[in-house]
């Protein structure tokens, strides 16, 4: 099926009528063959085939919608369409259920001759789930995958953040408009995304991101890849609904263990009991594509240490303890205190306030309000 | 005949002499009460005549007039009934005159003729000195509050009967008959002072940067906030800050129970507050509770916290703009409120402390029970106003506690004393070095004194400008963090304010870099 200039004008008109969901286009294309077949519905049946609400919406968006207009200001925008009829229309999201009749794309689509993985997990990570995400992210780009994600806070920008400072693609399924960045805070990331992968949505274009429009999105994100990581998540999460998704599309699950009294590890454990691979470093997935590491770095489960990522330097013994003291999660100096009189090594507080902030200088520690917490 | 009875009143606190102008005279029978009058102060005249006749005087049919003078001020209050009933009696000549010119009297009347207390003798008690009284006849209950002004002979009575009888009894018998109340001020001071505080820092285990955090906030009357989850012992630091206080001076305590007094809110056997208010209003505290209100506005809890501590438990509840009412008063030490009938200026010159979760569940960073979303976390801080947060000095975290840690024997805890002496070391030193300015607290300084009284030497000059630039921090932290850095040094007995000072110092200020500005991965 080839796709003409019409049939894209047509599809984001179509896309643009509200009321007109994508299996009520299926239908249709079906009968009138093309999207501006359907455009063109004579008056007369235009109540028949639809029903009467959405023939109203119809009649509406036929009158306040010129379909060229829509598309030259979709232009505008550097957005393109890619209907389901479109030779590009990723051949992995012909196949989930549930398909959308088209996609926007800012940027470029992923390329469908390399691998794609998403990494997903819980917005609110913790230390742990931060320092994954971006090791992830940035080996797997480095070995050449394309990293496709949500782009919210926490694991999914993370990982997309790590993958295009790697050098790597990244591409982020959203569940707005192409043209909002959602959430603001990550401005820079949706930039540096359209010029170093693409910003993908089955919006229309000024959709704003509204709650029930994420899980849906999900389906895309897994549709897209070829496997699925999940770095961390609690047992009930945003997560669970996208490897849900994964499963039904038959794609392959990995899962980061964590702690088992981390709560927010809780969902990939389960995940890992329930049959899900077990990914402890990037070369786990890298192996799985038989992609083999690039620059030669051993596959070896070390390789997630921090130490084997940063020079060691060299720390006194007190030091040494609040590092060892500071543990995954954020710290503040009440409880460092407190931590290390615990552990017999007393010390008033200005001196150990010394010693943290002497820390952060030396880029040991990260100060966060009035929280620290290593940099992995 | 016409006769002249001294009383007093208090207009908001300040307090001023007032003349019970009574004249009885031949004519239609009837009782006119003039002088601009609040309705409870007409109410007099039915209490007064009751009064009278109950304690067995008769009252002739007679046309009697009572002036309230200064007749341009307002009059509120019952404690007009004492003095109107002597003017009556001395204008029938039930009583002699000639005691009237420099004594002052104050009480509500009961219809039996019993005296009851009444609220502001202190300040009335001190202005009647000022202005050459020499005895003042006040209600039994209110006695040793007046008796706190030396200088002043106390008479406390009880009801309408004894004040007749004393003031027409034989003047060397009179001592006699009733003792004058007297309140050896120093003697107040003594027994009152911490011997009998029942909380003590030695209370609190753990929670070490916190202490130390409340510790540099008294020593030079910064402003605090502490951030920390449930069950932390915020509230528990916070009630034994007044315990590390300096008592007050003769002069501030005089200053507190005024406010105290003229609110009623003074305890009858303490007449004398030693002791450094706190003040901890809940969060639904409306506007004009914090400031004071009423027609002629009764002090609110910012002035009742005067010379003391303010302390607002879950700050981010409070309304905004119950919040933003405070930012006048913590600049200006004082608030003005203005009324039809005038405006009205209560001192307020408090230490403000705060506490807060971090988040609406109370957990964050705790990642295993914080259940609020990044987004819940940033709006629950995002409550307090900027205004407010920029008045703050010291902001600091208080860690979640174990519960094995309650269980540890806390004889090793520093007490209370041992941290008080140590700020009142620091703020000797502060009066010194502010001696002959305006300034009293290193809070107090201005950027300009900054310059003056904190300066820095280039190593130290160097290190502040790295941490600014490593930590991120707002130039506008610049003035408080020093200041803040001069209270340390203070602690420490040091002349020079080191690096160690600066650190702990910026340590104080990181907390808003993180809550109350973007953070990214």
């Amino acid at each position: 099926m080839s796709c003409t200039e019409e049939d894209l004008i047509y599809s984001n008109w179509l896309m643009h009528t509200d009321g007109i969901g994508k299996s009520t286009i299926f239908q249709l294309l079906e009968q009138y063959g093309s999207p501006k077949g359907i455009y063109e519905i004579p008056d007369k049946d235009v109540d028949l085939v639809f029903k009467p609400k959405q023939a109203e919406w119809f009649k509406l968006a036929k009158k306040e919608i010129d379909p060229d207009i829509c598309y030259r200001k979709l232009e505008q925008k550097g957005i393109n369409i890619f209907p389901e009829m479109h030779d590009l229309f990723p051949e992995k999201l012909r196949m989930i259920p549930n398909r959308p009749f088209a996609i926007y794309v800012l940027g470029k689509l992923p390329d469908p001759d390399i691998p794609a993985v998403s990494i997903i997990g819980a917005r609110m990570c913790s230390e742990y789930g931060r320092f994954i995400a971006r090791e992830f992210g940035s080996r797997l780009a480095a070995s050449g995958i394309q990293i496709i994600s949500g782009m919210a806070s926490g694991v999914d920008g993370i990982s997309q953040r790590g993958a295009i400072a790697a050098g790597g693609k990244s591409y982020g399924v959203v569940g707005c408009g192409a043209d909002i960045c959602y959430p603001a805070e990550n401005r820079d990331l949706y930039e540096d995304l359209i010029t170093n992968g693409g910003i993908i949505s089955e919006y229309k274009p000024g959709t704003e991101p509204e709650a029930r429009l994420f899980p849906l999105r999900n389906r895309i994100i897994s549709g897209l890849s070829d496997a699925v990581i999940v770095v961390e998540a609690k047992k009930k999460s945003g997560t669970a609904i996208t490897v849900n998704m994964a499963l039904e599309q038959g794609k392959d699950v990995f899962a980061v263990p964590g702690r088992t009294t981390d709560r927010l590890s809780d969902g990939c454990n389960n995940m890992i009991k329930e049959g899900a691979f077990i990914a402890t470093c990037a070369e786990d997935i890298i192996e799985f594509f038989g992609l083999g590491s690039l620059n030669g770095t051993s596959s070896s489960n070390s390789s997630n240490s921090p130490k084997a990522a940063k020079p060691s330097l060299k720390l006194n013994a007190t030091e040494t303890l609040i590092i060892q003291i500071i543990d995954m999660n954020k710290m503040s100096i009440s409880e460092i205190h407190q931590r290390m009189e615990e552990s017999g090594k007393a010390m008033a507080v200005p001196e150990v306030m010394q010693i943290i902030i002497d820390l952060c200088a030396k880029g040991v520690l990260i100060q966060e309000g009035g929280f620290f917490r290593k940099r992995f | 005949m016409f006769s002249t009875v001294i009383s007093g009143a208090v207009h908001g606190i300040t307090p001023y002499i007032m003349h019970v102008e009574v004249d009885a005279s031949d004519g239609l029978p009837s009782f006119n009460m003039v002088g601009y009058l609040s309705s409870e102060v007409r109410e007099a005249s039915d209490r007064v005549k009751v009064a009278l006749k109950n304690s067995g005087f008769k009252i002739p049919a007679m046309h009697v007039t009572v002036n309230l003078s200064p007749a341009g001020i307002r009059k509120e209050g019952v404690a007009l009934d004492l003095p109107i009933a002597i003017g009556m009696l001395a204008s029938l000549s039930e009583i002699d005159s000639d005691f009237l010119k420099d004594t002052l009297f104050l009480g509500e009347l009961g219809l039996d003729g019993e005296v009851k207390p009444v609220r502001g003798v202190l300040p009335i008690a001190r202005c009647a000195k000022e202005n050459g009284i020499k005895t003042l006849i006040i209600p039994y209950d209110n006695a040793r509050e007046g008796a706190v002004v030396q200088g002043i002979k106390v008479i406390g009575v009880k009801s309408l009967p004894e004040v007749v009888a004393y003031i027409s009894c034989e003047k060397d018998k009179r001592n006699n008959l009733i003792e004058p109340t007297v309140v050896d001020i120093a003697k107040v001071f003594e027994t009152d002072s911490y011997s009998n505080m029942d909380v003590d820092f030695a209370d609190i285990n753990g929670q070490s940067a916190v202490k130390r955090a409340v510790e540099v906030a008294a020593a030079g009357f910064h402003h605090l906030l502490m951030i920390g989850p449930p069950g932390s012992g915020k509230s528990m630091v916070a009630k034994r800050i007044p315990t590390i206080l300096p008592t007050l001076s003769e002069e501030e305590a005089l200053e507190v129970s005024t406010i105290y007094s003229v609110s009623g809110m003074l305890d009858t056997n303490a007449p004398l507050i030693t002791r450094r208010p706190f003040m901890n209003p809940h969060h639904s505290i409306t506007e004009t509770a914090l400031t004071g209100g009423g027609m002629v506005p009764k002090p609110g809890v910012i002035s009742r916290a005067h010379r003391g501590v303010l302390f607002l438990d879950e700050l981010a509840e409070f309304r905004a703009s119950t919040l933003d009412i405070l930012r006048q008063p913590i600049e200006d030490k004082k608030i003005n409120i203005a009324r039809a009938n005038g405006t009205f200026t209560y001192p307020s010159d408090f230490q403000l402390v705060c506490a807060t979760n971090p988040c609406k569940c109370g957990y964050y960073p705790d990642m295993n029970k914080c259940r609020c979303t990044e987004k819940e976390i940033k709006r629950y801080l995002s409550h307090i106003s900027g205004p407010i947060l920029d008045r703050i000095d010291i902001c600091v975290e208080a860690s979640k506690v174990d519960v094995s840690d309650l269980n540890n024997n806390n004889s090793l805890n520093e007490s209370s004393k041992t941290i008080r002496d140590r700020v009142l070391k620091a703020r000797k030193i502060q009066e010194e070095r502010f001696k002959g300015t305006k300034l009293k607290f290193n809070s107090d300084m201005s950027p300009n004194d900054i310059k003056r009284y904190c300066s820095l030497g280039m190593r130290e000059k160097a290190y502040i400008e790295r941490m600014f630039y490593t930590m991120d921090l707002s130039a506008r932290a610049y003035h408080r963090t020093i200041r803040v850095a001069r209270t340390i040094a203070d602690l420490d007995g040091s002349e020079r304010i080191k690096e160690i000072h600066l650190t702990e110092a910026v340590c104080y200020r990181m907390t808003d870099s993180k809550y109350w500005s973007k953070s990214k991965t």
